[in-house]
């Protein structure tokens, strides 16, 4: 027994002194209990949380994926530094204008040059046909799920490529006229003009891919014959969903999913070279080891909740980019028609103080009664750790045409009373009312706001009841697609950095939200769409300034917050810059250095 | 009836057992609504209800529960297990990159928490009421009692964060680029024994510095219960008459522990190991959560939380054969163990 115990202890000793003497041969010597010192000198490390669903850039529609094919593909044209409305040439030689004849019928038609002499990752000279091919091939994919919405929008006035049944609905002869090669150039032809194209393009949806190696690998080979083949395919099976090649600076080296994705710089990059050799996108659940990677140099960024912001403000050795404002905007709709079938978040389904009826917020004293009972303060320092702003209105700062002169109703008790007694007649007032307020389990700033509105409301009468209710996202996804649940957290990070896309899906009757809420103003349509294919800015202007005083005249739902958020970096990183269209830090490898 | 007969009789019953496992487990995952279902496929809260109502039909979840239960089952038949979601991959390229993981660390783990437990167990019984005993069954319930995640993260903070050893993850980046080399071979994708195969030491305790801390958390964790059991059935065994005796006969003593009460008092350790080994296999969420270990036991919290029934299924009939294999070879052992036991 004494030679098994002393044999174990000799065995534990060495072994931890042999680890540390392999963690001291590979890095620079460092003084304890913390070592620093840049380790993976040309290799940048991001701890993060966020599985990558797809690599195909007609496919991805989520910040895990965008960020990475942003390392191996390129668009036309980008943002330019820190700005979202200007933009610089990517694969595009010049940005169109109407002064070069790159915008012409009112903004109905585009004109691209395409960049001479530039190469795919496989060697390839990228050409005018793959710039057509890359688009089309979009909206010949259309999966469920994509981005395609959006050229297929702006070419067809289509939102699908497909009704509800799966018959398709569109002719392939629009997708195929809307983009043609001339020459040197690219023309896109819209259905309508749209000031937004050319935010739109900047995306990664809108990357060039190589037409002959998509083929070659079994995609779409560009002819009408085949095109319903490839149409919404199954997920994963789509040809480029974990094989890539593009033009951008890096180019993919391994995806091992689930675990980690990396990319090394692409040595005949047509720009500037990227002083990093390596990006690797690794993914790491637990927060507490993230953070202990971040301080121990194995990783360069690390995502860090909101909740973390202050307990990281205190570690040394790590730059800490501060309130950078987001375009994300969260809300709280109101279902003015909510499903009475089978439906127990409104308990009797009618106004009888043990439930609500379903057009319970069709009412706008219900309305106006819960927005005066919106704590907006007290969500933003308690739920949001001050790390928000409150947006008042769809549109959010740091867009053109927010207006910033309104208000919103103030958190105020007593007005709320009163909107509540006027509420279907009285009636509300002296029957109370019951109805079960959803948020997805996990989503702790959803989980405050609910219990802080909840609570307000109920204290302002006892016979209101609201319980407030975590459930799976599976269970709330069910919910929001059946119209079940009486009102609902809702949050919207954008596709393109233009008003459009704010109010399209929280006001326009066509919307992805306020169709879940049943809001449908026809004057609101009108102005949506107006304000669409307008490209007077004095005209946008007071378009968007009316859509926003009819959010607040309406009091069509909460606007909540608009996050900000910190980034936390290693202070040997160096070269970052903040742009709200970014999915992440991470998309500034080519630009970043390690000294 | 002859040993390979009794062993083909259980493995043949084994496919009964997998049939019933899948049917229940299937049962079970059509109770809930095809709307909950499809959200496995749904990406975002931007989803149009349109969209939600086309993966319904494209996926085939308002088929009745039988055809949904059948199709899976032909394409079993046919070596297609489905595509998981949650690994983005098909079920079968998902185990394989999983599966290594997890098996790499129980492969290393058990041996040490059944030696340890036996050990520490054998040690508190000889030594009854002594210091030592007090010090094993303070560390065996404090080990029980552990929460898996603060003992994981206190390890973590003292070893990785304090002392900058043990990383967390399976391998160092410089290692992973040796890895996918052209002159190195992944046999198994167990990665310290492909390194052995490779005879890549560098690969091999760099591998290790990674394995260090889950084993430490696990075997302290793991180990309190044989501990405790192999204690408690070795002061039965000492107790017993034939052991007096043969101490009263002057027989050596350490010959008498070691060959004869340990190995009675075995029995019951065996069985508490298979199973422990059994449901190692089937992947420490926490433990792999903790230490950024991609494995079993991560794929499937995703898989269950995000009702990815094609990996729930095929990781419940790979879980359903460990347990009737690791069954099969606990029973073949214990004859071995005590003679007496006969198979039949």
């Amino acid at each position: 027994m004494k030679k098994l115990s002393l044999t174990l202890l000799v065995l534990l000793v060495a072994f931890s002194l042999f680890a540390r003497g392999q963690q001291d041969a590979e890095q620079a010597p460092a003084p304890a209990p913390v070592p620093v010192g840049i380790k993976n000198p040309d290799t940048l490390v991001l701890a993060t949380i966020g599985t990558i669903p797809s690599l195909d850039v007609a496919v991805a529609y989520d910040t895990a994926s965008w960020t990475n094919m942003r390392q191996i593909y390129e668009p036309l044209i980008g943002y330019k530094g820190t700005y979202t409305d200007v933009f610089e040439p990517v694969l595009a030689s010049e940005i169109p204008t109407v002064a070069n004849g790159g915008i012409l019928e009112g903004g109905k038609v585009f004109r691209f040059k395409i960049r001479k002499g530039v190469k795919f990752h496989n060697g390839d000279i990228v050409t005018p046909e793959d710039v057509e091919y890359s688009f089309e091939r979009s909206m010949v994919l259309d999966p469920d799920n994509g981005p395609n919405w959006i050229w297929l929008f702006l070419f067809l006035g289509e939102w699908c490529t497909r009704d509800g049944d799966g018959n398709i609905v569109v002719d392939y002869a629009d997708i195929d006229k809307a983009i043609e090669v001339d020459g040197d150039y690219v023309v896109f032809t819209l259905k309508l003009p749209a000031p937004y194209f050319l935010s739109a393009i900047g995306n990664t949806w809108g990357s060039v891919l190589n037409k002959s190696y998509v083929i070659e690998n079994g995609g779409w080979n560009g002819t009408e014959a085949t095109w319903k083949d490839y149409n919404n395919p199954a997920k994963d099976e789509e040809t480029l969903w974990d094989i890539a090649c593009g033009t951008g600076p890096y180019q993919l080296e391994r995806w091992e999913k689930g675990v980690e994705l990396s990319v090394v710089r692409f040595d005949d990059y047509w720009g500037e070279k990227p002083s990093i050799r390596k990006g690797i996108y690794k993914i790491v659940e637990e927060w507490s080891t993230r953070k202990l990677m971040l301080l121990q140099g194995d990783a360069d960024i690390a995502h860090v909740p909101s909740m973390y912001y202050d307990e990281m403000d205190k570690e040394s050795g790590i730059t800490v980019y501060k309130a950078l404002p987001s375009l994300s905007v969260g809300g709280i709709g109101f279902n003015q028609a909510i499903s009475a079938t089978d439906n127990p978040a409104i308990y009797s389904a009618k106004l009888d103080g043990a439930g609500i009826p379903p057009d319970f917020f069709a009412d706008i004293n219900v309305r106006r009664g819960f927005l005066s009972c919106w704590d907006s303060e007290t969500y933003i320092n308690d739920a949001m750790g001050g790390y928000a702003i409150d947006p008042i209105t769809p549109i959010v700062t740091g867009l053109p045409f927010k207006d910033t002169s309104l208000e919103r109703a103030p958190f105020d008790k007593e007005a709320a009373t009163e909107y509540f007694k006027k509420a279907f007649g009285g009636e509300l007032w002296e029957k109370g009312f019951k109805f079960d307020f959803l948020y997805n389990t996990g989503n702790v700033g959803r989980e405050t706001g609910c219990k802080i509105l909840a609570e307000n409301v109920m204290a302002l009468n006892p016979k209101f009841q609201i319980n407030v209710r975590g459930v799976e996202w599976a269970t709330y996804i069910s919910n929001l697609r059946s119209k079940n649940m009486p009102a609902f957290f809702i949050g919207w990070a954008p596709d393109y950095p233009d008003p459009d896309n704010y109010v399209v899906p929280y006001m326009h009757s066509g919307g992805t939200y306020a169709s879940r809420c049943s809001y449908s103003n026809p004057h609101v349509d009108e102005l949506v769409e107006a304000a669409a294919m307008s490209l007077d800015p004095a005209e946008r202007k007071r378009l968007y300034f009316e859509l926003q005083q009819i959010w607040i005249d309406d009091a069509a739902g909460i606007m909540t917050h608009q996050p900000i958020v910190n980034r936390y970096i290693r202070d040997w990183v160096k070269g970052h810059f903040y742009n709200p269209m970014q999915s992440g830090s991470y998309d500034l490898l080519p630009y970043l250095t390690k000294e | 009836m002859n040993l390979l007969n009794y062993i083909i009789r259980r493995l043949l019953l084994m496919i009964l057992v997998l049939i019933g496992v899948s049917l229940i487990v299937f049962s079970i995952m059509m109770l809930i609504p095809e709307g909950q279902r499809v959200a496995i496929y749904v990406t975002g809260e931007k989803i149009r209800n349109e969209q939600i109502e086309s993966l319904i039909m494209k996926y085939g979840l308002r088929d009745p529960a039988p055809v949904q239960y059948f199709r899976w089952m032909k394409n079993i038949f046919k070596g297609d297990f489905g595509h998981s979601i949650t690994a983005s991959a098909p079920v079968l390229e998902g185990f394989k990159m999983y599966f290594p993981v997890t098996f790499e660390l129980v492969l290393y783990a058990t041996p040490l928490i059944v030696i340890v437990g036996i050990w520490l167990g054998t040690l508190g019984a000889v030594k009854k009421d002594q210091p030592v005993d007090h010090f094993t069954r303070v560390l065996a319930i404090v080990g029980y009692s552990l929460p898996t995640f603060w003992l994981g993260l206190m390890l973590m903070m003292l070893f990785y964060g304090l002392l900058g050893i043990f990383p967390p993850g399976t391998i160092s980046n410089v290692g992973k680029e040796v890895l996918y080399s052209p002159e190195y071979h992944q046999y198994t994708r167990i990665l310290t024994i492909d390194a052995i195969l490779n005879w890549r030491w560098d690969i091999f305790w760099d591998a290790l510095n990674h394995l260090a801390l889950p084993l430490i958390n696990l075997v302290l964790l793991s180990s309190a219960l044989i501990m405790r059991l192999m204690r408690s059935s070795m002061l039965d065994a000492l107790g017993q008459d034939y052991i007096r005796t043969a101490l009263a006969k002057g027989a050596d003593k350490k010959t008498i522990i070691a060959t004869h009460a340990r190995r009675n008092a075995l029995i019951p350790v065996i069985t508490i190991s298979g199973l422990m080994f059994a449901s190692l296999m089937g992947g420490m969420v926490i433990t792999e959560t903790i230490f950024a270990r991609k494995g079993i036991g991560l794929w499937m919290a995703r898989a269950a939380t995000q009702l990815d029934v094609a990996a729930i299924m095929f990781n419940v009939l790979f879980l359903g054969t460990v347990f009737v294999v690791i069954n099969l070879i606990v029973d073949l052992i214990y004859a071995w163990v005590d003679p007496r036991i006969r198979l039949t």
